[in-house]
């Protein structure tokens, strides 16, 4: 009798947490699904632009039935063929709540209601962005709004109310020269010929070579898994800096950051382009970034690494000179230890006659 | 000890070494010195090259935010009383007193049994007034009379006495049969997370949340009152414990707030990021009025404080809040402490016994004024030189300091205005504490160009306007 018992029981635990974690999260589906869905577009969603020009894009929200509060924007883009200039908040967000920032490759914001008594409804611009045509592209190459997107409303609670955007499709036509000419104007319009430093300053870009990935090898040409930004051993001045690649298109890539790691998964779009942004900034020094995805045709998993340097407070690591980074001074202070040692031991120590013999 | 080389060679050979030994140190010991001097002396770093977008017009900003000042307490007295012309020309919003239960003789009686005398404190807040500023008045301390042990930075014996002095002191200030001020901030306590101010906790014995709970409780008693504004924590910088902890505590909260005493002027624009994200997941809560009320440099006196390096932290730190800043940042403090020949003190203004003498900081506030506009796109700031540029009418203002912690750092900057129409500019360069020149300069193509020499801790507004 007991035994039985003790049968029942487990087939019953057995069957009884399968079926509760299965309602649980079936009952979370259904909430999810419940909650009022808000959605981004970019504007003009399709758009075509000669090289050297400049646009805006706007960020258009439609709050359906919600009554959102706040919205953290992240654009990405190709820094290659696209550079953000400025970024700010719409008509339909008064409040700017972080000051728009614009990087290599993206662009972001945090914007607000005037006050909670007052929540955004409706459809309208959330942000306009103004963006310059850098390089010819082969086809549209996508502007859009990255995972970490993040859209609050009122009444629900941490959840992301944002539960879908779409993406600007841009073509850029005409001379790629002629943007190199205009960009290396651009560059010596502010250079700084009274300091033996000069540098290049965001968010003027020269172009470069694309990027090669390092790290290990792809499995075939056709199959593709890259980190493009940031370049190998780059000295970055963010804490959050954009990490953008190719991977097999529709792919599933996951992303690990070391030295405290941090894991994610992010999906490569139709063209392969995948994109992440930390959102908790890495500490100052060296990261090491794996990222791997599945080669949909073989089956065969593909990794690709690299490894940047974030700088300490705030600032760049000058790229000028070859003096060592701020803080490694160690080194210095032993040769002129030594140096100095050496050399008063050569002029003072005594030198005497001794007798030979 | 005899030179182990004399024991077998002759003294020549040992010059010889010698000399040898010298010409080859000798050159690395000159350049790693100079490369020594010149890292310590550089630092890490980005110079600038201000790049002017003419065209790219973003938000109009606020130019009322800085004009916030808050009063420490070495007097319990009315110490405002004899700089409120001073005051007066820095057009204050509003301006913050503490030490209210312990400076002013607020709170007698005992438990159960309270009575309040304002008499002194409306002679503090009403200089407040002549000055065309609100009081911010931060709850504190604890009265004696109802504190544990006597202490003022402990609990209350009974909290409700806590409640009933919060609440008198609103009904006093706020209400209509009372001094009937409208739209005043009441802060909960003063850098409650100090030793001198108590060391209360996010929890425990010392519970901020209790005593911030009992204040909001009072507060929702104040009946017959003008609209007002409770707030807090006031800690001595921004946790998100002690912030995240007092949103989700459930209390009214109308406002969050925090003390900034940070050398590097780029932390207040991440503090602000931080704050925003950390709210986030309490979406209401980021669109909570955020208050700096208390900041400079450094909390200790300082004699940097009498100098062009406290009024070059304060222009830097004004840069970074400029867009997505907090409600208000208050600069501490408006008037030294006594004895405080040294120069060493907070103020803006020194004490009567010192002559209350201006001090540089003081000139920072309506020099930016100036600046009022629509904020436009401005590229390559520096690690040093910061700025901001707005437009308004014809004229195209650009802002520049220059700061560095050392003090030390001087730098030329370039600059150049693009998307400028071709045409005869006036063009202004105004140094704080140093010349104001005006040229007439002319625009053939897009793209205007100059150079700006700025010593350490300097500032300086460019003005260019189509003629």
């Amino acid at each position: 009798m007991k035994k039985v018992l003790l049968l029942i029981s487990i087939v019953f635990a057995l069957v009884a947490i399968p079926a509760t974690v299965f309602l649980a999260g079936q009952s979370q589906e259904l909430r999810k699904k419940a909650a009022p869905a808000t959605s981004l577009s970019l504007s003009p969603s399709s758009i075509t632009k000669k090289v050297g020009d400049t646009f805006t894009l706007e960020t258009l929200i439609d709050t359906g039935s919600n009554q959102v509060v706040a919205a953290e924007l992240h654009l990405v883009f190709d820094p290659q063929k696209l550079e953000a200039q400025t970024i700010t908040n719409g008509p339909l967000f008064p409040s700017i709540l972080v000051s728009g920032v614009v990087d290599r490759g993206s662009a972001s914001i945090t914007i607000g209601a005037l006050n909670s008594r007052t929540p955004i409804t409706g459809t309208g611009t959330a942000a306009v962005i103004k963006f310059k045509a850098l390089e010819k592209t082969e086809g549209p190459i996508q502007i859009r709004l990255a995972q970490n997107t993040f859209v609050g409303s009122l009444g629900e609670g941490s959840t992301n109310v944002l539960t879908g955007s779409t993406p600007a499709n841009i073509t850029i036509t005409g001379d790629s020269s002629a943007a190199k000419t205009s960009l290396a104007n651009t560059a010596n319009t502010a250079t700084n010929s009274g300091n033996t430093i000069s540098q290049t300053q965001q968010p003027i870009l020269t172009p470069s070579p694309t990027p090669q990935a390092s790290g290990s090898a792809q499995a075939s040409s056709s199959a593709t898994l890259n980190i493009l930004t940031p370049a190998k051993d780059a000295n970055l001045s963010s804490s959050k800096p954009t990490l953008q690649g190719k991977a097999p298109p529709g792919s599933t890539v996951t992303i690990t950051i070391h030295s405290t790691p941090q894991t994610v998964v992010v999906t490569a779009d139709a063209n392969g382009n995948w994109v992440y942004t930390p959102t908790t900034a890495l500490d100052s020094g060296t990261h090491n970034v794996i990222v791997s995805a599945q080669d949909p045709k073989t089956g065969k998993q593909l990794t690709s690494t690299t490894s940047f340097v974030v700088a300490s407070g705030g600032g760049s690591v000058s790229t000028q000179s070859a003096m060592p980074i701020s803080g490694d001074a160690s080194t210095t202070y032993g040769i002129i230890i030594l140096g100095s040692i050496l050399i008063l031991a050569g002029l003072l120590y005594p030198t005497t006659r001794r007798a030979y013999g | 000890m005899a030179n182990i080389f004399e024991n077998n060679t002759s003294s020549k050979a040992t010059q010889l070494v010698s000399i040898i030994a010298l010409l080859f140190f000798l050159p690395l010991f000159i350049l790693v010195t100079y490369q020594t001097v010149t890292l310590i002396s550089r630092a890490t770093g980005t110079p600038a090259a201000i790049v002017v977008d003419t065209k790219a017009v973003l938000e109009p900003i606020k130019t009322d935010f800085y004009h916030a000042f808050s009063q420490g307490g070495e007097e319990s007295n009315d110490m405002l009383a004899s700089i409120v012309p001073q005051l007066k020309t820095l057009k204050p919003k509003l301006i913050r007193l503490d030490h209210l239960f312990d400076h002013y003789d607020v709170v007698g009686g005992g438990s159960g049994s309270l009575s309040f005398n304002f008499e002194k404190l409306d002679v503090a807040v009403n200089t407040i007034l002549a000055t065309g500023a609100k009081p911010l008045l931060a709850l504190s301390f604890m009265p004696k009379n109802i504190a544990k042990d006597g202490s003022i930075i402990n609990p209350p014996n009974n909290w409700e006495d806590w409640a009933m002095v919060v609440q008198k002191t609103i009904e006093h200030f706020s209400g209509k049969g009372g001094k009937n001020l409208s739209g005043i901030y009441y802060e909960v306590w003063n850098e409650p997370d100090l030793d001198q101010f108590g060391s209360w906790k996010m929890g425990g014995e010392k519970n901020y949340l209790s005593l911030y709970h009992f204040a909001s409780v009072g507060a929702g008693r104040a009946s017959g009152v003008n609209p007002f504004y409770l707030g807090g924590p006031a800690t001595t910088g921004l946790y998100k414990n002690w912030v995240t902890g007092l949103v989700a505590s459930g209390n009214r909260l109308d406002f969050l707030s925090w003390h900034s005493y940070l050398p590097n002027p780029k932390k207040f624009g991440e503090d602000q990021q931080n704050v925003i994200s950390w709210l986030l997941p309490y979406p209401q809560a980021t669109l909570l009025p955020k208050l700096i009320t208390e900041f400079g440099f450094t909390g200790s006196k300082s004699k940097g404080y009498g100098t062009t390096y406290a009024a070059a932290h304060t222009g830097a730190v004004i840069r970074q809040l400029i867009s997505g800043g907090p409600l208000y940042a208050f600069s501490f403090q408006p008037k030294d402490g006594p004895n405080q020949q040294a120069g060493d003190g907070w103020g803006l203004v020194t004490h009567d016994d010192n002559g209350k003498k201006l001090k540089p900081r003081y000139s920072v506030y309506n020099f930016i004024d100036t600046m009022v506009g629509n904020r436009i796109g401005v590229s390559g700031e520096g690690s040093w030189v910061t700025g901001f540029a707005t437009q308004k009418d014809n004229t195209i203002r650009l802002f520049l300091v220059n700061f560095d912690e050392a003090g030390t750092h001087t730098e030329t900057v370039p600059i150049s205005y693009t998307n400028l129409e071709p045409g005869t500019y006036s063009y202004r360069e105004k140094i704080l504490f140093g010349r104001d020149v005006t040229l007439t300069e002319t625009v053939t193509e897009n793209t205007f160009s100059k150079q700006l020499f700025m010593p350490a801790s300097s500032m300086a507004i460019l003005e260019i306007t189509k003629q």
